[in-house]
């Protein structure tokens, strides 16, 4: 009994000394984390009434050179205050529309000190974000002092943020975000044109019916015709409908999702084990390129290829039919099987909703000129690419080479073929 | 018997032609012709076969990227093969006649994930920077499109590992998508790790589960969304209505359903 009661003792001795441990160390995760989104929430504020400044300096000067380094404090704070707030938690309407407001903010104080922006809009749209500026910052000051007094408990705050109702305050502060979104930064012309494109609004097809669109498939891909499938419609919410094909054939496992107007294919995967065999990567581009001829898409040129460990990725993107320009925008990607070249995967949203192309100029260019001594041009096609503000614009492709004597880079860079600007240029693995 | 003395003679004959006619390279090189988006064996002795001789200069690492190209190209203009960045079974006899490749070296530091050059004339061993961390193991080395790390996919394979281990393939793509439509989308941050590490954003970062080693499938899952795949038709949030707690989730447009979540807008 005695020896009973000791072990007991020590087993509670034990347990007390354990559970004393865990509780210091959740204390002391939750002072660091109180500390950090304490700190986060400050530096939020902090910059806030830095970006206030900023927005007014830049409304004061005319001049270039002056007006340059309160846009640049525009981009910079604005991008700093989405990474604070996208690392607190904090009711996630609020998060997204202030990152929203921020973005765009930023992002319009870049196109003026590019020159993109006329002045008198300038003038006006800032005058507007100074004031609404001025009144967020008084809500937002309230709403996270009282946020950061609650930290005293640090589980009441977890308790509210993780509430299913959000507290009436910050729902306000959201739907004034959102308000001042939609003054200050309306969607432009190119933005709304972008957001019909990804909603398939060009799309004026007759509506096709299940049976067929499942027909369609098993012609598509012959491996699956004798798949069983389950087909289910998109929800009422979708931008467009579509139908959903899950299936089975054997080995291979999958989906297909086919638009209801017209039938168009949207995207297939198909998931089944890979075998050892190789086959060669050339064997690998002629059945690509026959599979997306096969499945209608004859304007298109196979423009990359990566081969991972069990299949390859394979882009192809579509050709303007008068300059041959490549239209990147338009892109059809595949996956095919490393062992025997079976198509798993074919992605053809990008390709259906086609792009509206400007009728621009092409202004020669001397490359010499244009780069330093140090690089190569290797080669130069036609090529149409999105600009920041989402038109597609025709540009000189150029693949660039810099060689060191210890190394080499190469980078592909778009030049616009009317203006000259450069719209992008990635440096390529 | 004189009639097979001189069959023995002729099979030895043809035996010996076959075998001074076999190229060199078909020791070394695999038969397979490889270009530009390639990655494997074949790659990296091209890679230090070239380097050998002073035409490649960035590291060895499998990949058939662009810095091979130019040096392929610039070795066939030199040695009078058709310039096309190809190495067909010309090129690579010529690759092999014209230098050396130290295999078990190379294998040696790709395996020690040690840094190191492969140049001809220059003692191997001279030629070796330790590393700190291992080389990725031959199968997961992925090639990715330019804007994308190996560490988002990294990143990201631990989050669809997290959140959507026990859901169908096309739920695990699915996940990854929203993460990529996340990034964007100017509501949220713009980086991989930005929007995985959102506060409350999502459920396996909260409760630890995203530090769990992902399968080859949640890999292979996220390597198809960056790649272009999106099964859920543009969707930014999902969420299983059997253990959503949220109100607000319910409010947003649904898009559709795959496996255990419902994804929306």
């Amino acid at each position: 009994m005695k020896i009973i009661t000791s072990l007991l003792a020590v087993a509670l001795i034990i347990m007390g000394v354990f559970l004393y441990t865990s509780k210091q160390n959740e204390v002391a995760l939750e002072n660091d984390l109180r500390a950090q989104y304490t700190n986060r929430m400050t530096e939020a504020s902090e910059k806030l009434t830095e970006l206030q400044k900023s927005v007014q300096s830049a409304t004061v000067f005319n001049d270039p050179k002056a007006q340059a380094e309160p846009l640049e404090d525009i981009w910079r704070l604005s991008s700093e205050i989405k990474s604070d707030i996208s690392s607190l938690p904090l009711q996630q309407d609020f998060s997204s529309e202030w990152l929203n407001y921020l973005g765009r903010l930023g992002d319009y104080a870049k196109l003026k000190s590019q020159g993109k922006v006329p002045e008198e809009k300038w003038l006006t749209v800032t005058n507007n974000v100074s004031k609404n500026l001025d009144e967020f910052s008084v809500e937002w000051q309230n709403a996270s002092t009282e946020l950061l007094a609650k930290q005293q408990s640090f589980s009441k705050w977890q308790k509210e943020v993780k509430s299913a109702q959000p507290s009436e305050k910050w729902t306000k502060m959201s739907t004034t975000v959102k308000g001042y979104s939609e003054s200050d930064f309306p969607l432009t012309a190119s933005e709304s044109d972008d957001q019909k494109k990804k909603d398939l609004k060009a799309i004026k097809d007759k509506p096709v019916t299940e049976k067929r669109v499942v027909k369609q498939m098993k012609e598509m891909f012959p491996t699956l015709k004798n798949a069983k499938v389950v087909v289910s419609s998109s929800k009422s919410g979708a931008a467009y409908p579509f139908y959903h094909i899950s299936f089975n054939e054997g080995i291979r496992t999958g989906y297909t999702d086919y638009t209801k107007k017209g039938g168009q294919l949207l995207s297939m995967l198909i998931e089944r084990p890979i075998g050892k065999d190789r086959i060669p990567q050339e064997e690998m581009k002629e059945k690509a390129t026959k599979a997306v001829k096969k499945y209608g898409f004859e304007d298109v040129e196979l423009v990359e290829s990566r081969e991972n460990h069990l299949v390859w990725h394979v882009v192809f993107v579509r050709l303007d039919p008068v300059n041959k320009a490549r239209i990147y925008a338009d892109a059809i990607q595949l996956k095919l099987a490393k062992d025997d070249g079976e198509v798993l995967g074919v992605n053809t949203m990008e390709y259906i909703q086609k792009e509206t192309l400007p009728d621009q100029k092409i202004v020669p260019v001397s490359w010499n000129e244009y780069f330093t001594d140090q690089v190569a041009i290797q080669s130069e096609v036609l090529a149409y690419t999105e600009n920041e503000e989402l038109q597609q614009r025709l540009c000189y492709e150029l693949m660039v080479l810099k060689e060191t004597k210890e190394e080499s880079h190469t980078f592909r860079i778009l030049i616009d073929t009317e203006t000259h600007e450069v719209i992008k240029s990635e440096m390529m693995n | 018997m004189r009639k097979n003395k001189w069959l023995v003679w002729f099979i030895t004959l043809c035996l010996l032609t076959m075998t001074l006619s076999t190229p060199k390279h078909s020791e070394a090189f695999s038969g397979q012709v490889i270009e530009l988006g390639a990655n494997g064996e074949d790659v990296i002795e091209l890679q230090a076969r070239l380097q050998y001789m002073g035409f490649y200069k960035n590291q060895i690492d499998g990949k058939f990227g662009y810095g091979t190209y130019w040096a392929l190209r610039n070795f066939q203009e030199k040695f009078g093969l058709p310039v096309d960045g190809i190495a067909g079974q010309k090129t690579k006899a010529k690759l092999v006649n014209q230098s050396n490749y130290n295999k078990e070296f190379v294998r040696n530091q790709l395996n020690k994930g040690n840094r190191f050059t492969h140049y001809g004339g220059k003692p191997l061993e001279q030629q070796v920077k330790k590393g700190t961390s291992p080389a990725p193991k031959k199968n997961e080395q992925v090639q990715l499109p330019a804007k994308y790390s190996q560490q988002d996919l990294q990143l990201m394979a631990n989050a669809v590992y997290g959140e959507a281990r026990g859901e169908p393939y096309e739920g695990q793509v699915a996940v990854a998508s929203v993460i990529l439509n996340r990034v964007e989308d100017s509501k949220f941050p713009n980086t991989v790790s930005g929007v995985v590490f959102q506060p409350r954003a999502f459920t396996a970062v909260a409760d630890g589960q995203i530090w769990l080693t992902p399968n080859a499938r949640a890999k292979e899952a996220v390597l198809d969304a960056i790649n272009g795949w999106d099964p859920t038709e543009n969707a930014l949030y999902y969420f299983n209505p059997d253990t959503a707690t949220s109100a607000w989730i319910w409010t947003r447009p649904q898009i559709k359903t795959i496996g255990k979540h419902i994804f929306c807008e």
